[in-house]
């Protein structure tokens, strides 16, 4: 969705943007139901809630329910909010099993506190960085909806948050306004490395501090020395090559392979076959 | 709506301090099958206003026998937990609007789904700054944003593709 084109939230507001036809889309293609399902699943595991215990969970901008498919395998009860009637009326025509409620995030959660035991979100809070009319001003709209969300989760709730930020100043502008509000916590990044696959989570605790749980695939950023500069042997590499092609070595089929694995994609494991010369056929 | 959810929502128009209960006019309500699991239930109990839900239940038609005070050691009595299920979570307002106790403003539902969204001069901001005065959006411009973008090295990719690979 974000990675090409334009950002969704520039077109217009999100009660026009998801309009019929968008909202077709998140029930027929299943590239991006399987997407979402994955980011959902990924949410719930960072919300790190009691096994085996079935919890009351609110859904922000829930749309379709497709994340809320996801609470109900796992035995949750779930509250859907989104601002998209069309996007609800697809949920309801899947019949998912949580309740939908029709309302705007940065016109703060009518929700009595301490109701949730957890929160979770995909890619819905980079709307609320918009300013759709010229009443509505981003860090007090982020600012209601982040102290409404504190006394509607219970003692020792988590949210996660997943969102595609748009710079540096607005993951700022969110994450404080978000420690305004009373809330611990910070962004997880999964995949680092890559460009497609990198995810970014926003994970806050309420009341109780928790230790931040680690990005996939981000262990080896931790190697780095500060302050350093690491040998590398990048250029040597290849002057003793002498003529051969750059891109047929073993070293090179191992480097690339390291490479993809740090993005977090598939790769097979290395064995004594990886890179290895065949026979020679006639 | 579940009436579970309607024991959790309040109403957050500007100026309201409790805005709790919400008082149900229903003109349509169904009874919907849902799974029972005794440990949900009895884990939302305590979360629950009891008198609020008894007054919802009664306002639907459908109290089964749900006591005015709250029964104690209701974790081991598994016929008043299906009960309380039953009301929680089976019974469903279809068509109707939820009025907030305070203002009197009335939440339509429609299809099961309530709407709380507020008007602009409902709103906790309204008011608050003058017309216009937030009218430009808070993103950076446009060049701000290809630089910073964190697939912003698409150009540079083609710059530096006849180099050595690295």
């Amino acid at each position: 969705m974000a990675s090409s084109g334009r950002r969704p939230e520039h077109m217009a507001p999100p009660e026009v943007f998801y309009n019929q036809d968008e909202a077709k889309k998140y029930s027929q293609n299943s590239r991006m139901m399987e997407i979402q399902s994955q980011m959902s699943e990924r949410a719930v595991e960072l919300l790190n809630l009691p096994e085996g215990q079935p919890c009351f969970l609110l859904d922000v901008g829930c749309g379709s329910g497709l994340s809320g498919d996801y609470l109900s395998e796992e035995g949750h009860v779930w509250v859907g909010v989104d601002i998209s009637t069309a996007m609800l009326d697809v949920a309801m025509e899947r019949e998912v099993e949580g309740d939908l409620v029709l309302g705007d995030m940065g016109q703060g959660m009518p929700f009595k506190p301490g109701t949730f035991d957890g929160c979770i979100s995909i890619s819905a809070l980079q709307w609320l960085c918009n300013a759709d009319k010229t009443s509505h001003s981003p860090p007090k709209r982020l600012h209601r909806f982040f102290s409404t969300l504190y006394s509607s989760l219970s003692r020792g709730g988590r949210a996660v948050f997943q969102l595609y930020p748009e710079n540096s100043e607005q993951l700022e502008l969110i994450t404080s306004q978000a420690m305004r509000a009373g809330f611990s916590g910070g962004m997880v990044v999964d995949y680092p490395n890559s460009s497609k696959a990198k995810k970014f989570f926003l994970c806050l605790f309420a009341g109780a501090s928790g230790v931040l749980p680690k990005g996939l695939g981000s262990e080896t950023l931790a190697r780095n020395v500060p302050d350093q500069v690491q040998f590398s042997g990048q250029r040597t590499r290849f002057k003793n090559m002498k003529g051969k092609s750059v891109k047929k070595g073993k070293d090179w089929i191992l480097d690339k392979k390291e490479r993809r694995r740090r993005q977090g994609r598939e790769v097979r494991a290395d064995t004594k076959y990886t890179g290895r010369h065949r026979k020679p056929h006639f | 709506m579940k009436l579970l959810t309607h024991n959790m929502l309040t109403s957050h128009v500007k100026g309201v301090t409790k805005g709790y209960p919400l008082l149900i006019k229903a003109t349509e309500v169904k009874v919907n099958e849902v799974e029972f699991n005794s440990q949900f239930v009895s884990r939302m109990i305590p979360k629950l206003e009891w008198s609020a839900l008894v007054q919802a239940a009664e306002g639907l038609g459908h109290l089964e026998d749900l006591p005015a005070e709250l029964v104690s050691d209701y974790e081991n009595n598994e016929e008043f937990l299906k009960k309380v299920h039953k009301v929680l979570l089976e019974v469903e307002v279809v068509e109707g609007s939820l009025q907030c106790p305070e203002s009197g403003r009335e939440f339509p539902i429609s299809r099961g789904v309530p709407n709380m969204l507020l008007n602009e001069d409902e709103d906790v901001f309204s008011g608050a700054f003058g017309p216009g005065g937030s009218s430009s959006r808070l993103t950076v411009s446009p060049r701000r944003l290809v630089s910073l973008h964190p697939a912003g090295s698409v150009w540079r990719w083609g710059r530096s593709r006849n180099k050595v690979e690295n």
